[in-house]
């Protein structure tokens, strides 16, 4: 109760400085080289907010008294939570591109959240008396060739896409399989960025050239293989995903943390004698989150353009599962029979989900580059 | 600059290198099996184990990988004592013939007890050349026949009813010579025969007319040459030799294994007279040669030429449509940011591509080809290049070129769009400089740079666009014969396609560094 009190408190004190900070921040990196990295962000807000949580860290640090930097460091995180959801809403608020976005991926993100309740058949559930339909009353979208109600399958198709990740049959995991794949680059990249970064000397040298080797091959052939050598299911789907993200995630923690291992903080955590996995978990990653987030945003976008064509070239989902790169596949066959419609939705679905959610990214960055 | 290309091209190699290795493991540590994949789920065990020994694949992972590398033959020309060599029958076919001392090339076979020796003249390719021409007139005889080389030809027939001296224990080289000749003399009067008679009348009382008719400038004789046994240490015999299918196998008395043979269209051949393990021959990646492909039984080479011509004509026109299209739009857009030209190319450009190619080939199929019955929604090109059907290529390059139009109209635009902000640009204008030429010749070049580089990096993304765009149209290229391969686990094709796709990623990557200093003369590679 206290502690929020006081959160909501500073959180309107950060709200009424921010001004006067953004202008500070300009003049820092007019002036100072040590803050290259808020021109690698997109968002200099945001980092102005860490960067005062980080102040708060060093200071509560070099007091060396854990329970007190551990309050500091939570309050720093709910107010600056805080601060960038009202941030990014009035960032959105004036972009029309933004708000757009976000509403096509809103509007998807419910589709996916209430499926069962939205539709009136199951994905599964076969009609042999109306296959390849067009809309009608009983089909909104109409049907595809078993029968099967293509507005359920989309449904339940954003399902897998964004809310849950079938493990096999019968074990269902939350979070879509697009979201762990990005999740699993996240982590991995992060983790070799970090090291690389820190490190130095050989160990960047060899990760590093061994990254550039997977960048230079070709993404579909990345996939291909794979996907191919492993088996088509949504992990292996998400499998891949994160092998291909991984280096570029890597390479951008890479670059953050070249920087921010320069700074007092970290100087100071490494003279108090920290483990490496403090001083790269908990000095170094969160204050490189900023840009890691809005990179995170745009591999959504990927991951799920990574898995309609990985379903699309019959390496996602195994086959009666509602996978509209496979939706769109199967449909192609049935084109010329003179149902278009099979695979015109989900071709329509994923293309307005991925350009949804670029529209989101693009009108945010935009927006937020106004105010650097 | 030279010792940046150097190194520049060295680290390719590695990555090559290290690819072709990881593709190995990835393939081979993945569920399935190629021989199912291939032969179909129900081949019994032992068709499945006769399969994989003779595309060797049974041998350790670190041997296999060796072999593809370095190639095979080598190893060959060890175990048997032979030169081999590698020869090109007039159908095409590769065959591989171990060199005796006198010029003569020849392969074994193992029936019953007795092994039997094959063997033709020895041609170097400007004497076989001069026989095609001599030989036309028995190539149309040759045609008929059904049989596709000479290595399936006499092997069902008693092989031991030619010129062959009585299958004495020693035959030495200098009596193969004499048969040889004697041979020739014989198979001339033989294809004489064979002009005059049908191709069903050569029945088996001149086997060696028969495969002469079959591969027209080429003799082979066949006799029995049981000479060559070695004594092992256990008492039984051995010998290494070549096979006539393309393998160094060892054979061992007396115990002939059976073989199961896959030959497409006709199902599988069970035959006995089977040696103990198979060394399949090839030169190896380094030297050329990619090996043959475990699906269609053909060399990868060969059909993965034809599918890259056909990716690189698509890709080709593609570019040529995209690069000047989407520098000028760039440009356009670029020159003043924010004004609704701007928002609205920049907007279009960023939505056609991120839309995932596939539905874009199906909005494209659906509108110009389903709806307006404008072009044929596929490229079905059967044995036509594709140039010759430019309405099937219609579709499949507008899709290519839709992807590829936005990404490198927003980066032209935001190059643009910088240079536009320089103090140069300003410094033009308050000159009084005409509008277009400070546009032209001051802007442009210097907003030109940056496009050119990138597109050459984006060269990566721009072939997983291709593949896409193969599948959904069914177009014959590189990606649909990748896509097939990995598909099977046809690894010899996999590598091979891997191979190409990797040296032209890095390939351009390298050109747009050194193209780079060249544009911008303030960077050095040093």
């Amino acid at each position: 109760m206290e502690k929020n009190s006081r959160s909501t408190k500073e959180s309107v004190a950060e709200k009424t400085i921010n001004p006067d900070e953004i202008i500070n921040s300009d003049e820092i990196i007019n002036s100072d080289e040590t803050t290259n990295s808020d021109k690698a962000t997109n968002s200099g807000e945001e980092m102005d907010v860490e960067q005062s949580a980080a102040c708060d860290k060093e200071t509560a640090s070099e007091e060396s008294e854990t329970a007190l930097e551990e309050a500091g460091q939570n309050i720093a995180m709910q107010r600056s939570k805080i601060a960038r959801l009202k941030d990014a809403f009035m960032i959105l608020r004036s972009s029309g591109t933004a708000m757009t976005g976000l509403v096509i991926v809103l509007f998807w993100v419910f589709v996916a959240l209430m499926a069962p309740y939205i539709t009136a058949y199951g994905p599964m559930e076969q009609d042999w008396k109306a296959p390849n339909q067009g809309p009608s009353m009983e089909h909104p979208l109409g049907t595809d060739e078993l029968g099967r109600d293509l507005w359920s399958r989309l449904a339940h198709g954003a399902r897998i896409v964004l809310i849950v990740l079938p493990v096999n049959e019968k074990v269902w995991i939350p979070g879509g399989t697009a979201i762990w794949g990005v999740f699993a680059s996240l982590f991995c990249g992060a983790c070799l960025g970090l090291i690389s970064g820190y490190k130095g000397g050989w160990t960047d040298e060899i990760i590093m050239r061994l990254l550039d080797a997977m960048m230079s091959i070709p993404v579909i052939l990345l996939y291909l293989i794979i996907v191919a050598a492993l088996g088509a299911s949504a992990v292996n789907v998400v499998i891949a995903i994160a092998i291909v993200g991984t280096p570029g995630v890597a390479r951008l923690v890479r670059s953050l943390t070249l920087d921010i291992r320069t700074r007092d903080y970290v100087r100071a955590s490494e003279t108090r004698g920290e483990t490496l996995f403090y001083i790269l978990f908990m000095e170094i990653l969160p204050n490189a989150k900023g840009p890691i987030i809005i990179d995170s945003m745009l591999r959504v976008g990927y991951a799920i353009f990574a898995m309609g064509t990985l379903g699309f070239l019959g390496l996602g989902m195994p086959p009666p599962s509602p996978d509209w790169g496979s939706m769109v596949a199967k449909g192609r066959e049935f084109i010329l029979v003179g149902n278009p419609w099979a695979s015109l939705w989900p071709s329509l679905a994923i293309a307005s989900l991925v350009v949804g959610l670029n529209l989101l990214a693009d009108g945010l960055r935009e927006e937020s580059m106004r105010y650097q | 600059m030279a010792k940046f290309i150097l190194r520049r091209f060295f680290l390719v190699l590695i990555t090559m290198f290290l690819v072709s290795l990881a593709v190995f493991m990835i393939v081979e540590s993945s569920p399935g099996n190629v021989a199912k994949n291939v032969l179909g789920a129900f081949i019994t065990p032992e068709q499945e184990a006769s399969f994989l020994a003779q595309q060797g694949l049974d041998k350790p992972l670190f041997q296999r990988y060796w072999f593809w590398l370095m190639g095979s033959d080598w190893v060959g020309e060890r175990k048997t004592g032979f030169d081999l060599v590698q020869i090109e029958t007039k159908k095409g076919f590769l065959e591989w013939w171990a060199r005796g001392d006198d010029n003569t090339l020849m392969r074994w076979s193992l029936e019953g007890e007795d092994l039997i020796l094959h063997t033709r003249p020895f041609k170097t390719p400007s004497e076989s050349e001069s026989e095609k021409s001599s030989s036309t007139v028995s190539s149309t005889s040759s045609k008929k026949s059904s049989g596709n080389s000479s290595v399936t030809s006499s092997s069902s027939t008693s092989a031991n009813s030619s010129i062959s001296t009585s299958a004495s224990s020693s035959i030495s080289t200098s009596s193969s010579s004499s048969i040889s000749t004697s041979s020739s003399s014989a198979s001339g009067t033989s294809s004489l025969n064979n002009s005059n008679t049908n191709s069903d009348n050569n029945t088996s009382n001149n086997s060696s007319g028969a495969s002469s008719a079959k591969d027209s400038e080429i003799q082979i004789v066949t006799q029995k040459d049981n000479g060559r046994w070695q004594a092992s240490e256990d008492g039984t015999s051995f010998f290494w030799g070549v096979d006539r299918s393309n393998h160094v196998v060892m054979w061992k008395k007396g115990a002939a294994t059976e073989v199961w043979t896959f030959v497409a269209g006709s199902g599988w051949m069970k035959s006995s007279g089977g040696p103990q393990s198979y060394i399949p021959l090839k030169k190896g990646f380094l030297r050329g040669d990619f090996g043959e492909s475990l699906r269609t039984g053909r060399p990868v080479g060969k059909s993965l030429f034809i599918r890259l011509r056909n990716s690189m004509v698509l890709a080709g026109i593609a570019f040529v449509i995209v690069m000047p299209l989407a520098l000028l739009l760039g440009m356009i857009a670029g020159i003043k940011e924010g004004s609704f030209k701007d928002r609205f190319l920049s907007i279009a450009g960023m939505i056609f591509s991120v839309i995932p190619e596939f539905a874009t080939g199906i909005f494209l199929i659906l509108i110009m080809s389903h709806w307006l019955e404008l072009v044929p929604g596929a490229a079905v090109f059967g044995e036509k290049a594709p140039w010759e059907r430019p309405d099937m290529l219609v579709l499949p390059v507008l899709t290519l070129t839709l992807i590829e139009l936005g990404y490198v109209l927003r980066i032209t635009r935001a190059s643009m769009a910088e240079v536009m902000r320089s103090p140069y640009i300003r410094t033009a204008f308050l000159k009084g400089i005409p509008f277009w030429n400070v546009i032209l010749k001051h802007a442009a070049k210097n907003a030109l740079i940056a496009p050119i580089t990138v597109i050459m990096l984006h060269v990566n993304w721009l072939m997983g666009g291709i593949v896409i765009v193969e599948v959904v149209f069914g177009y014959p290229g590189l990606g649909q014969y990748l896509l097939d391969s990995a598909l099977y686990k046809d690894v010899n094709a996999i590598e091979a396609g891997t191979m190409i796709m990797v040296l032209i990623a890095v390939g351009t990557q390298l050109l747009a560094d050194i193209l780079y200093t060249f544009l911008n003369p303030r960077i050095r590679y040093s």
